[in-house]
């Protein structure tokens, strides 16, 4: 090695020396080059991640689309110092990109014509820059839009421009665009990142509709998708808050379909469902038709909501007068003159409405709604398709009500309930053979009142369930007891009624049984008078019931025979004793009438089917030769007997009168 | 000021004058000449080899920075060529400055100290307001002029007020002609 060194010359020639120097140069600058490239990549990575966190932090606070897409117009211009950004929103019903009126523009004054433009633009699919991000669902850049063959908004002061797509559920929903005062050559790695905002906001949008459809969902009616009860009773709950120191008038509309349950009956939940969203339609249509500004002023406003089943409610807000109430009514039930089609049938539809103004009594939304509610069971009573208004009349009835209802609920525990017992009679000499039970209410301060007076009330809740089953366990009582008395001149079976209610609990003839085994009384002595409407309701459970307690050995009557709408093959169905022609034919009755005709066929029906016929409300003795020629068997009425207390009717077994007994009322 | 500068400095003086003077007016500096690209090294570095060439060629200091400015510009040009792409004139290259130019510079050098510029039009010509703690204007005019012969055109520019002179800012005026 010494000697080998020795050889070569200590001092280099200066060529040499120059180009160990070049070497070192070169390897300086691609050192230093690799360490810029490096240092630049660096620092544009930072910069994205900055940007995608500053995007990300702003949308996830966002509880609007709009807000989401601000905050990232407001981040991408921010970190990429383009001046200009705009978020366009896809039109859902053409497809076309329009302006989201979102932008962001550090000097708004110099680009005001820019802005105007682009927001009268619409773009659809391939047409300018956002036209070409519809087209191609990916990122598109333009160096300098002056030199751009497609590109409509020229000379109004930008000149490099980008824009890149937002997608959500699987379709373009939105496109960012941003541009620049001076041309750009194409950035492919900042167009990655804004793919990458692009995605994000993707799964942003996605998370906010779903966040608003559930928010709907739990605001709307699903079926209809009108307000539901929890949006309008907050609208409502607002506008009462408010109405005083407006001093505006507003008023409420409960409006419930006539019959809508037959029609759901009779042609099935399905097409029950289409009416209803047929009828929402109507609704709508009525109430924000061209011409309702010009009826109801130009403040008015109206809120439609379905309260689940047939009934909507309307919030008439700002009406010019209170008589607009009603006009809104009428509205309403002229909307639906035109016959609704479903399943190819034409078919009439009406709404019983109720109406309440607003006033200083209604601080509260509820009591407004109850007020309408009652309003409305009123127009009904009065027949289809009628509107009643709220009124002082209606009030003191309502409250009338409520307190014959609470009384009644005391009324067996206090005494006052009594049974009185009307005879029912052999045609074919007049001897007594039955009674029916009928239940007096010896009210405190009204005096004795009749049925019709509280059954219609108990009958809207369980309160006739209460009073069912007193009536048949005084009944049974005294049956039992005339029966240990008088043996066979006792008038039995006693009928006692039994209502729809009662009829639809599963558990009657359990009662029955129990009720017969602690007034130990026979069976054959207790008859059960229902009607048909009560059979009609739910007909499975009534069939049952009834097999049930005609195996105790109970009878069966069907009670206002006539008045319903059952058919042959409908009674066979049911095991009953006998029918009682309603007193509505019987009253008509005269050689030759209609009513003969019917009564005629009724009998020759019954006798068909094997079952008795007794014609209740007759008052005349020639109603009484009537009934008896058309062959009934059986009668009761005024004219054999007013429903009279038990000492009366056993007074007549002890006169065992063969003739008509005349009693007068006590 | 950035190592870069001086690299810039060394090519253009070893290439118009060869290595000798560039190693002369490191001595005449009292500077050892290491610069590396990336590197920061103390301003007055590039204060005291101006001055030095200044003496040597017997010129004002601010012509041999404009000198410099001038003859940098290709270097830059040749390095970073896609800054240049897409102008067709030097107006719309140096009104990139503030938007893209120094924002890269600050990519490769966080934190940079480099100058503000502000723009404005006055009767067809740029007004071009400069403000550095280094009161390199003649710099910036090199540059300018520089990238005049970039575009293939002729520049003028008129300095009413500088830094060197007290004024706040110095304000350039520039009119560029073919």
């Amino acid at each position: 090695m010494r000697a080998r060194a020795g050889v070569h010359a200590l001092t280099p020639d200066p060529a040499t020396l120059e180009r160990r120097l070049e070497r070192e140069r070169l390897a300086r600058r691609e050192s230093e080059e690799i360490a810029e490239r490096t240092t630049r990549a660096l620092y544009d990575k930072q910069q994205q991640l900055v940007l995608l966190e500053a995007v990300v932090l702003a949308s996830n606070e966002s509880t609007t689309v709009e807000h989401a897409l601000r905050g990232a117009v407001e981040a991408v211009c921010a970190h990429t110092r383009w001046p200009v950004g705009h978020a366009y929103l896809r039109d859902p019903s053409s497809g076309d990109l329009v302006s989201g009126r979102i932008w962001h523009m550090e000097q708004p004054g110099p680009l005001a014509a820019f802005r105007h433009t682009t927001e009268e633009l619409t773009f659809a699919t391939g047409r300018g820059l956002p036209g070409r991000v519809l087209a191609t669902g990916s990122a598109a850049w333009i160096a300098d839009v002056e030199l751009d063959d497609d590109f409509a908004r020229k000379s109004l002061g930008v000149r490099a421009a980008f824009a890149f797509p937002i997608h959500a559920g699987g379709e373009l929903t939105a496109v960012l665009e941003f541009f620049a005062a001076a041309a750009i050559a194409p950035d492919a790695a900042l167009l990655e990142v804004m793919a990458q905002i692009g995605g994000q906001l993707g799964r942003v949008v996605e998370r906010i509709r779903a966040q608003e459809q559930i928010a709907h969902q739990a605001t709307h009616d699903s079926l209809t998708g009108l307000a539901n009860r929890l949006l309008f009773s907050d609208r409502l709950e607002q506008l009462l808050a408010h109405s005083e120191r407006r001093g505006s008038i507003a008023a409420l509309l409960f409006l419930d379909l006539d019959r809508f349950k037959d029609i759901n009956d009779t042609l099935g939940h399905n097409a029950g469902d289409q009416l209803l969203r047929d009828v929402a339609e109507r609704l709508q249509a009525a109430l924000r038709g061209g011409d309702t500004i010009a009826r109801f002023g130009v403040g008015a406003e109206f809120t439609l909501a379905r309260f689940g089943g047939d009934e909507f409610v309307v919030l008439c807000d700002d009406l010019a007068a209170e008589a607009d109430a009603v006009r809104v009514a009428e509205r309403v039930q002229h909307a639906l003159l035109i016959p609704f089609v479903l399943e190819g049938d034409e078919l009439v539809v009406t709404a019983s409405i109720g109406i309440v103004v607003a006033g200083a009594e209604h601080r509260e939304a509820a009591s407004l709604l109850r007020d309408a509610d009652i309003a409305m069971y009123r127009a009904k009573e009065r027949g289809p398709g009628r509107w009643e208004v709220f009124d002082e009349q209606i009030r003191r009835r309502a409250l009338a009500r409520v307190a014959i209802e609470r009384a009644l609920r005391h009324a067996p525990d206090a005494g006052e309930l009594r049974l009185h017992y009307q005879p029912v009679v052999a045609l074919d000499g007049g001897a007594l053979q039955a009674v029916e039970a009928l239940v007096r209410w010896e009210h405190p301060e009204r005096g004795l009142l009749h049925p019709a007076d509280f059954i219609p009330i108990a009958e809207e809740s369980a309160l006739i369930l209460q009073l069912g089953a007193w009536t048949l366990r005084e009944a049974c009582e005294q049956a039992g007891r005339w029966r240990a008395r008088f043996g066979d001149r006792a008038p039995l079976p006693v009928s006692v009624n039994v209502s729809a209610r009662q009829l639809a609990q599963a558990e009657l003839p359990a009662i029955v049984g129990q009720m017969l085994a602690e007034t130990r009384l026979s069976a054959s002595d207790l008859a059960l008078e229902i009607t048909e409407t009560s059979l009609i309701e739910d007909a499975s459970v009534a069939a049952e019931s009834l097999r049930e307690l005609k195996s105790l050995g109970v009878t069966i009557l069907l009670d206002d025979f006539g008045t319903g709408f059952s058919s042959l093959s409908h009674l066979q169905r049911f095991p009953i004793d006998a029918l009682k022609i309603d007193r509505s034919f019987v009253k008509g009755l005269r050689a030759g009438s209609d009513e003969c005709a019917i009564v005629r066929a009724i009998v020759a029906m019954a006798g068909a089917l094997g079952f008795e016929v007794v014609a209740e409300g007759v008052e005349t003795a020639e109603q009484a030769a009537e009934v008896q020629a058309l062959g009934c068997a059986r009668a009761q009425g005024y004219f054999f007997g007013r429903p009279v207390p038990q000492e009366e009717i056993e007074r007549l077994i002890r006169s065992s009168a063969p003739a008509p007994v005349q009693l007068p009322e006590p | 000021m950035k190592g870069v500068v001086y690299n810039l400095l060394e090519r253009l003086v070893v290439r118009d004058h060869g290595e000798d003077t560039w190693d002369a007016l490191l001595d005449a500096s009292g500077l050892d000449g290491v610069y590396t690209s990336l590197g920061s090294y103390p301003d007055e570095d590039l204060t005291k080899l101006v001055r030095a060439a200044a003496e040597a060629l017997a010129l004002p200091a601010d012509d041999v920075v404009q000198w410099f400015g001038r003859n940098a510009l290709p270097l830059f040009a040749e390095r970073y060529p896609q800054l240049f792409e897409h102008h067709a004139s030097t107006r719309s290259f140096v009104l990139t400055l503030n938007d893209i130019i120094h924002p890269e510079v600050r990519k490769l050098y966080p934190g940079a100290d480099v100058p503000e510029f502000d723009f404005s039009m006055r009767e067809g010509t740029l007004v071009m307001g400069y403000r550095s703690t280094r009161k390199l204007c003649s710099f910036a005019e090199g540059l300018l002029l520089g990238a005049a012969d970039h575009f293939g055109e002729r520049l003028a520019i008129e300095q009413p007020s500088c830094m060197k002179r007290g004024d706040e800012q110095c304000v350039l005026e520039l009119a560029f002609t073919r």
